[in-house]
């Protein structure tokens, strides 16, 4: 098989199931990947420039190689940066911890853990693994990912919303009962002056 | 090779990945299933660069930004 082809055939089978995965999860494009994909593609037009000889024409082949690679490795962190975020609004937030997750709090914390676990294992292997097979952590990514979307399967976000309804309204009453507090003790202590003065 | 496979798509919009061979593919879909086009997204992070724009714009680093989340 020709470099030529086996970069595609990192294109298919590896860039764009990740690529799928990520664009399916966040429902956006990251800016970030255009231009990964624009010099991916202008290392492949040197691929086929007649003035260019074939060692130089293997080396942007390799060039090409590396921003895949890198789009791929990229698109498995940032899904689970994303989840991190989603997953950590409920696990520092006390009250959705409590009664927006159905899982007990022991499990949920086990499973947040594990799932931490995941990705700095395949953070340490993807450093292990720099310039000789960046692609190895990829499974570790994936397997922490799937780690998180059971986590978010069991968090309740309508609750979580009905939750802040109910807590916002709470807050709006307990800021006008303290200011009709401190109106009070304000018209006594005014009251107060006013008969020592007198 | 590992076997040609997504985490999340195929089950999130139940589908299989052996029917698509490009991005662009990919794309189309997903506009089609949101009903939208995609939108170019600046992943949230506080690093504000300029890199020779005259706007200043937001930049990730994905290692910064995952190393922080695992407490690195």
């Amino acid at each position: 098989m020709s470099d030529v082809d086996d970069l595609f055939e990192l294109y298919r089978e590896e860039c764009v199931p990740a690529y799928a995965d990520l664009v399916g999860y966040i429902g956006d494009k990251p800016r970030q990947f255009l231009t990964e994909f624009e010099n991916a593609f202008a290392h492949v037009a040197q691929c086929f420039n007649p003035d260019l000889d074939p060692e130089h024409k293997r080396a942007n082949i390799a060039k090409a190689k590396d921003h895949l690679q890198r789009i791929t490795l990229d698109s498995y962190k940032l899904i689970w940066y994303q989840i991190n975020q989603d997953i950590e609004t409920f696990y520092r937030n006390p009250d959705k911890r409590l009664f927006c997750v159905n899982m007990s709090q022991n499990d949920l914390s086990a499973e947040y853990q594990r799932f931490k676990k995941a990705a700095q294992d395949a953070r340490v292997l993807e450093v292990k693994n720099i310039g000789v097979d960046p692609l190895h952590a990829c499974e570790g990514y994936k397997e922490a990912i799937k780690i998180g979307k059971g986590i978010q399967e069991k968090m309740d976000y309508d609750k979580a919303d009905s939750l802040k309804l109910v807590y916002g309204n709470y807050s709006i009453k307990r800021s006008a009962v303290v200011e009709v507090g401190i109106s009070f003790i304000g018209g006594v202590l005014a009251t107060l002056f006013v008969i020592t003065l007198l | 090779m590992v076997a040609r496979k997504t985490v999340l798509f195929e089950k999130e919009y139940n589908t299989s990945i052996s029917d698509f061979s490009t991005t662009e593919e990919i794309d189309s879909f997903i506009e089609k299933k949101l009903g939208r086009k995609l939108e170019i997204k600046q992943i949230e992070s506080s690093v504000v660069t300029n890199r020779g724009s005259i706007f200043p714009s937001k930049e990730y680093d994905i290692d910064k930004m995952l190393d922080s989340s695992l407490g690195r």
